[in-house]
């Protein structure tokens, strides 16, 4: 981590702030957040259901804007940039997995894999050999040709796992990836995703409040009422 | 209408002094301009014979009796009767003008003088005298008619006769008139008389021409059939 | 991700609900196939009509007298005074131009027609060369009796052809004796006995009240001309109706009576009536059919996108763009409308077939006297233009829900339950 000082962190927000209205009132789901998140690192958003994980985690994807502060993703003022160039900067540089999965129902696994490159123009025969040795490395190559209704739910989410990097991310946004799987199966999706992470040198930012996930991360960012209330760094952590 | 007048209209009668049997011979203008020969044999005012005599029109002839009149063709085994719709325009307008007996059958409902021409609206004294209505316009200084307009009973024109020419201005021989039947195709027709026979008269017999050959096929005016005999040849 | 990726992924969104793909399907194939059948129909009818109006006494030109046809003028069923009087000559040259089969003299004649027992109608006739006519293709349609011989008929053996109505009010039938009463040209009255040889009908209910065909040589003998009215020139092809107007305008050029030459299409005015009639009706129903198609296709597109927000912000998160996503949704009406088209256009021609060989007879259009017999036409250009229609029908429904499907807020997209 030491060499990556100069350079520019792949995330970095200042003063975030983002209400949303509710009826009368506002709610305000993030009040003012600073954060930098570095090349390569692991880092789970943890805090309690209505925190403000998601919301944060949806700024830090150029999903949602920000009602004041800024986002920089990779040094890049995401205000500055085009709707155009944040759909590039989502297809090329970044990866998601949601907590529901949300895989192409009509896709099976392997289409499912390579979308990501169908959608960048990834010619047909490179691609399918690389949604293949994705879905090798979450260890489903025996399960490319199903459909995701014939998948359980750790396997679904092994499939949204090797979606998100195998278009080689800079970074992954995790929200909540392990929320509808039972504790056995979090685990294993989450060592996957640290795994995988450091595998291909990917940042990854994963919101859960799960505190077996907390225990294992060796940073950890507690938001709470949409502040940081904590940034913990725990380099002996293994996950 | 003073007696004047009433002499004037008496005295302008066409055909006044034409013989009760007589002979016309006469010709006129067809539609599409070709001349029309034609004789009309006529006795009293209930039966006359009308010969056709171009040579294209051989053996035509139309036979009329009272009001019925029944048209001999030669591509027609029996005689045809013809409706009113089916009058011949021309010989129409001579038999009307030649049956025309204004002092006898008509009395005068005005009379108006204009330059010389007076113009008598005529109404027919019996129902079925025909026409009902007649004006007529004489000029005063001659004596002579100038124009008829044949009406309806309803006083709508039917037909209008000029006279353009005469033969006998005594006899009141008309030599040219110009018919115009206003109620249907409003064409003028025009009628040329070249010869008056009184058929009584024995010179006038001697002046005959010859009878054509197939004499059969010209019934002589007196045997005209019977209106109930249509379905014999005429004799 | 290339056209050909979108059509994949549309086709396998389309296969995601079978039901619903179905009955768009079913719509738009339903819609097809319905103006199929119908360009079949009006395409039939107007055949027909033209076959019954070029066969049926028009033939595909006439000439006539230049002044004669201008004093007719727009009273098409008043019979053009007989003012040709070289009519062989003028048929010699017509009858060596190309694609000519015949060319028929007519003469116009109005009159009385009496029975024995007195009754008399007035009737429109027409004297015609029967030989001719046949080489032409006209029809006689023929109820009673027999039609009339060819060869031009001696004095006093005349024979015509009466049309039905006219047959009843003079209450004769074949065999018996008419006199016909004519006005000849100069206008004297001629006067004609012929035989019944049959009894026919024009099709026209109106004009078989009065209509009779008698050979020329007798018209003319009742008539007492030699001239003709008018000759009709009978083509072996109707589309060379064109070429052969030249050609008789030419070969007939430079006369001191100039002649006329009117295509046959001038002369039945009416068929244009009904061919705009038809080709409203057409437009009409394929209007409804539009809107029909239109209104279930876009319920349908909408449902269908309704039912995928979530997977649209899923899509439009993991980097796909606006652009794709609306391709995308887009590329699946058209799959719709390309396969229901297909669908349609077999249905369609299923349909026509079926129909043909059911033999159906429709009864008889207004005026018109005969059932007729209902042969679908087939037209590519129908099965072309509704698939095309078809599909741009569906195209234009979907740019709108497409449209906004692209602009979802992703946010709310991935939240929408
Ligand atoms: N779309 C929304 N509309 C209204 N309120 C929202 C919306 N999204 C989030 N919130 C509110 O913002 C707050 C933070 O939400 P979220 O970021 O989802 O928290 P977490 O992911 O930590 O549970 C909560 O109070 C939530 O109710
Ligand atoms: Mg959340």
């Amino acid at each position: 981590m030491s060499g990556a000082v100069r350079e520019a962190p792949v995330f970095r927000v200042e003063g975030l702030t983002r209400s949303y209205r509710v009826g009368d009132a506002d709610v305000r789901a993030l009040a003012g957040v600073d954060l930098e998140i570095g090349s390569g690192e692991l880092v789970v958003v943890a805090g309690p259901s209505g925190s403000g994980k998601s919301t944060l985690l949806h700024l830090l994807g150029a999903l949602d804007a920000p009602d004041a502060g800024r986002v920089f993703v990779e040094g890049r003022d995401l205000a500055t940039l085009g709707e155009r160039q944040r759909t590039l900067l989502r297809r090329r540089r970044l990866g998601f997995v949601f907590q529901a999965f949300h895989l192409v129902p009509v896709l099976d696994a392997l289409e499912n894999v390579e979308y990501p490159l169908v959608i960048d123009g990834v010619p047909r025969a490179e691609r399918r050999a690389r949604a293949a040795a994705a879905l090798d490395s979450v260890g489903l190559g025996e399960r490319m040709s199903h459909r995701p209704d014939r998948l359980s739910g750790g396997e679904r989410q092994r499939v949204a796992i090797a979606r998100a990097l195998v278009h080689r991310p800079r970074a992954v946004l995790a929200d909540e990836p392990t929320g509808n799987l039972d504790s056995g199966n979090a685990l294993r999706v989450f060592e996957l995703l640290a795994a995988l992470g450091r595998e291909h040198g990917a940042t990854v930012v994963v919101s859960t409040h799960d505190p077996e996930l907390v225990a294992r991360a060796p940073r950890v960012v507690t938001l709470r009422d949409g502040r940081v209330a904590r940034d913990e760094r725990r380099p002996e952590a293994v996950s | 209408m003073t007696p004047a007048l009433a002499r004037l209209l008496a005295a302008s009668d066409p055909f006044a002094a034409a013989p009760a049997e007589l002979r016309l011979e006469l010709s006129f203008v067809g539609a599409n301009g070709a001349e029309v020969p034609l004789e009309i044999w006529r006795r009293g005012d209930d039966l006359a014979l009308v010969r056709f005599l171009a040579e294209r029109d051989l053996g035509k002839y139309v036979v009329r009796r009272g009001k019925e009149a029944w048209l001999l063709a030669p591509g027609a085994k029996n005689p045809v009767r013809m409706s009113p719709a089916l009058a011949p325009a021309g010989g129409a307008a001579l038999d009307e003008l030649l049956s025309l007996r204004l002092a006898r059958d008509y009395r005068a409902v005005s009379a108006e003088e204009s330059r010389g021409v007076v113009t008598f609206e005529l109404e027919a004294l019996a129902p079925g005298v025909e026409p009902p209505r007649v004006r007529w316009a004489v000029d005063r200084a001659r004596g002579l008619p100038l124009r008829a307009e044949f009406r309806t009973a309803e006083d709508k024109p039917r037909r209008l006769v000029e006279f353009k020419s005469w033969q006998d201005e005594r006899k009141r021989v008309p030599a040219e008139i110009v018919a115009k039947d206003l109620l249907r195709t409003g064409s003028a027709l025009t009628v040329r008389i070249r010869a008056l026979f009184d058929l009584q008269d024995a010179s006038a017999r001697e002046a005959l021409p010859p009878p054509p050959a197939p004499a059969a096929a010209a019934p002589a005016p007196g045997t005209v059939p019977s209106p109930g005999a249509k379905d014999q040849r005429p004799p | 991700m290339s056209p050909l990726e979108i059509a994949r992924l549309a086709l396998r969104n389309l296969a995601r609900n079978r039901r619903r793909t179905a009955l768009s399907l079913a719509v738009v194939a339903a819609g097809t196939a319905a103006l199929v059948v119908t360009a079949g129909f009006v395409r039939f009818s107007f055949d027909g009509l033209r076959a019954a109006m070029i066969h049926g006494g028009l033939g595909h030109l006439e000439i006539a007298d230049a002044a004669a046809a201008a004093a007719r003028g727009a009273a098409l069923d008043r019979p053009a005074s007989p003012a040709l009087a070289d009519w062989r000559e003028v048929r010699r040259a017509l009858e060596a131009l190309p694609h000519v089969t015949a060319v028929g003299a007519n003469l116009h004649l109005m009159g009385l027609a009496q029975s024995a027992d007195g009754r008399s109608v007035s009737f429109v006739g027409v004297g015609a060369e029967p030989d001719r006519e046949r080489r032409m293709g006209f029809e006689v349609r023929l109820r009673e009796g027999s039609d009339l011989p060819a060869a031009a008929p001696a004095p006093g053996a005349d024979a015509a052809l009466l049309a039905r109505g006219l047959a009843e009010s003079l209450g004769v039938r074949a065999g018996e004796v008419v006199t016909l009463v004519a006005t000849t040209p100069e206008g004297t009255l001629n006067a004609l006995d012929v035989t019944v040889a049959g009894v026919v009908t024009t099709g026209v209910a109106e004009l078989d009240t009065r209509f009779l065909k008698l050979p020329l040589a007798s018209a003319q003998r009742l008539a007492q001309t030699d001239s003709v009215s008018n000759l009709l020139v009978g083509l072996d092809d109707t589309r060379a109706t064109g070429a052969a107007l030249a050609a008789a305008r030419a070969a007939l050029a430079g006369r001191a009576a100039p002649l006329a030459v009117t295509p046959w299409s001038e002369r039945a005015p009416f068929y244009g009536q009904v061919r705009d009639l038809y080709l409203g009706i057409f437009v009409f129903l394929g209007t409804i059919v539009v809107v029909l198609v239109v209104l279930a296709a876009s319920n349908t597109l909408v449902m269908s996108i309704m039912e995928r927000v979530r997977e649209i912000g899923t899509l439009r998160a993991i980097g796909t763009g606006r652009g794709q996503i609306a391709a995308l949704l887009v590329a699946e009406a058209a799959w719709l409308g390309a396969l229901g088209a297909l669908a349609g256009a077999a249905l369609g021609l299923g349909a026509v077939l079926g129909l043909n060989a059911a033999g159906l007879r429709m009864p008889p259009p207004p005026g018109a006297v005969d059932p007729i017999d209902l042969r679908l036409a087939l037209v590519p250009e129908a099965f072309a233009g509704g698939a095309l229609l078809m599909i741009l029908v569906l195209v234009l429904a979907a740019l709108l829900p497409a449209a906004r499907a692209a602009r979802l807020a992703i946010v709310d997209a991935l939240g929408h339950v």
